[in-house]
């Protein structure tokens, strides 16, 4: 990570000279270009990858548990299944779950998360009892139990992901609107005499969604992992659609025969998050950059 | 007078005909672990079409939260306790719904802030927050709106004002962005200017050019305005009238010759000693004994007396409210007479 240890000392350098400090706004940039670099490239071997490669469900039973090779390059698993094949197509379920299920509960979480802080009085009340109950709960536990009410499969795990996130970004987006709405600006709105509506809606939820989205990035790895490691207990998604969790699972029984089934599909997951906390810290960085500069 | 002075003489207009503003024993009070504390209490005050009020006094005496209580945005869990506010003589602004409240912000009474950074939202242009102004009140389209805030920032003085317009607030100076400020509580030519510490934040010579436009705007449209300000040379140069505040209370009112020239308040007269000045230079600088009072723990009686050099024992008999015998320029002090007064500021 030595472009974040980079980033950290040459933030002091910024206010003294002028040149640095867009070196630096530069560095922070390839972080965030970096991640999205390496997103766009799964993104595209996903997309591409079917053209050459088996189709994700098709068996060939003749050579099962081969090593990785020309022909399969992430191997094959105990049913002739290529590896790569179902982990690229695996791709669009596990970002798709994990954009979904983090992007909901940032949107429910900021909204509750604002009124609370802005109007306080009962809305707050009731809205931070709710979330203290669902973070009183250990975040798995909690998740687990809802797919267990809901039955497992895709919408268990998405419904259970977000039940279990709205909360942390309400939590937050409270703390930064009860500091927003000291805030000489958001008087100044109320002076113009805007709507209470207009003055939440356009002044103070622009200024809450920043840190929000910053966060939100490190949240989407979180959910894949917890994705995979839904699917990986059986919770998650069903075979034989392919999973990363899934597909991991189905190779512990072969770990010390057949090390790809589970290594290669992992190392992905490990490149995604990787990606996704590029662009976060990039993201980060910038928006630090600028509140610097001003 | 021949004839007609048999007829009834028509009652002289009172205050609240010829007030645009006039104020009545203002009272905001904060719960306290013991009881209620009163930040603003007894404050009687009157504004005229097109009069510019200043509002003294050192920081925590109340004056910020007397122009908060006028626009009915007292932060929780401070209220508005007593006191009624009328607006020509008719509307009590106090008792105004929200909606009525919010066509009055504004419309008809604008504010302005200390810093004009913080005041403005950080996340839209200059010309988004104008434009905005204009089409919640006057409900221009995009393009009159956009039309009127080219005007408006060329009137408040800020050069090529339509390159400014997809300018931010950090991108501008602390002048211009008070000048943003200005343009956006002008925007829809209030009758009432608050303005809150409106050059506080800046340079000096920002300073002067940023009242001698609010001057300006006040002659060209006729609005009144009130200043508030811990800086007495601020208000000499720019109002025709003065309110005094301390410890919540309006202390002394009068023109400001009859303030500035002839304090009768004690307080008034150590404000003004403590003021450097040309003809104090060498010499050591007065200050005010003692820090200003807790607003939780004040002394019975006059709030003052603790650092007043004419205190004596029946001070704390005082009840701290303007002798409304004289209308012109009024003291909240009866113990001291005002040649007392000028003895002591001539010693200083």
């Amino acid at each position: 990570m030595s472009t974040v240890i980079e980033g950290r000392t040459g933030t002091a350098v910024i206010g003294r000279v002028g040149t640095s400090g867009r070196r630096i706004a530069g560095l922070a940039q390839n972080t965030l270009w970096i991640g999205v670099g390496m997103l766009a490239v799964l993104v595209l071997a996903s997309l591409i990858g079917p053209a050459f490669l088996p189709k994700p469900d098709s068996q060939d039973l003749f050579p099962t548990l081969t090593g990785p090779s020309a022909a399969h390059p992430f191997g094959t698993d105990d049913l002739g299944r290529d590896v790569l094949s179902r982990t690229l197509s695996a791709t669009w379920v596990d970002l798709g779950i994990g954009l979904v299920t983090t992007y909901v509960s940032l949107t429910i979480g900021i909204v509750v998360g604002s009124l609370a802080g802005y109007l306080g009085g009962w809305v707050q009340r009731i809205i931070m009892r709710l979330s203290d109950v669902v973070i009183a709960f250990p975040f798995i536990v909690l998740v687990i139990a809802i797919v267990a009410i809901i039955g497992p499969g895709a919408k268990g795990v998405i419904v259970g992901l977000i039940v279990g996130g709205w909360a942390f970004y309400a939590r937050f987006s409270r703390a930064e609107m009860l500091s927003l709405r000291e805030k000489p600006f958001i008087m100044a709105a109320q002076t113009l005499g805007y709507s209470r509506r207009r003055i939440i809606l356009r002044h103070a939820l622009p200024n809450v969604i920043r840190p929000g989205v910053v966060y939100s990035f490190s949240d989407v790895v979180l959910n894949i992992l917890y994705i995979a490691a839904l699917t990986y207990l059986g919770l998650g998604v069903q075979p034989p659609t392919p999973e990363w969790g899934a597909i991991i699972a189905s190779g512990r029984n072969f770990l010390l025969t057949a090390w790809w089934i589970t290594t290669l599909p992992g190392l992905v997951i490990v490149f995604v998050g990787l990606a996704f906390a590029f662009i976060g810290d990039g993201l980060a960085d910038r928006l630090r950059v600028q509140r610097e500069a001003r | 007078m021949t004839a007609a002075s048999t007829e009834p003489v028509p009652a002289p207009p009172t205050d609240a005909d010829a007030a645009l503003l006039s104020v009545e024993r203002l009272g905001v009070s904060f719960p306290a672990t013991s009881g209620e504390t009163h930040v603003v209490k007894d404050v009687t005050l009157s504004i005229s079409r097109g009069e510019t009020l200043g509002l003294v006094g050192e920081s925590g005496s109340g004056k910020s939260m007397t122009l908060r209580a006028l626009l009915g945005l007292v932060p929780s869990p401070g209220r508005v306790v007593e006191g009624e506010a009328r607006w020509s003589g008719t509307t009590d602004l106090l008792a105004l719904g929200e909606r009525s409240r919010r066509n009055m912000r504004g419309k008809e009474i604008a504010m302005i802030f200390q810093d004009p950074l913080e005041s403005l939202d950080p996340v839209f242009s200059i010309g988004y927050q104008i434009a905005e102004v204009l089409k919640a009140h006057g409900g221009l389209s995009r393009s009159q709106a956009r039309a009127r805030s080219i005007e408006l920032l060329d009137r408040v003085g800020i050069p090529a004002p339509d390159e400014r317009l997809r300018a931010y607030a950090h991108q501008l100076s602390g002048g211009m962005r008070q000048r943003v400020v200005i343009a956006l509580a002008i925007a829809c030519a209030p009758t009432l200017l608050l303005a809150d510490e409106p050059t506080t934040a800046l340079d000096v010579t920002i300073q002067a050019q940023i009242l001698n436009l609010l001057a300006d705007l006040r002659d060209e449209s006729g609005m009144a305005m009130v200043i508030v300000s811990h800086d007495l040379a601020v208000v000499a140069q720019t109002c025709d009238r003065i309110a005094v505040m301390y410890a919540g209370r309006v202390v002394e009112t009068g023109t400001t010759a009859q303030v500035l020239e002839a304090p009768r308040h004690p307080y008034t007269a150590a404000l003004l000693a403590s003021q450097p000045g040309p003809a104090a230079a060498g010499t050591r600088l007065e200050t005010i004994p003692g820090q200003p009072p807790q607003m939780t723990d004040l002394p019975p009686g006059c709030a003052f007396a603790p650092r007043c050099a004419f205190a004596r024992p029946d001070c704390a008999r005082v009840s701290m409210v303007l002798d409304r015998s004289s209308r012109e320029h009024a003291t909240a002090c009866p113990m001291v007479e005002a040649h007392e007064v000028a003895r002591y500021r001539r010693s200083m």
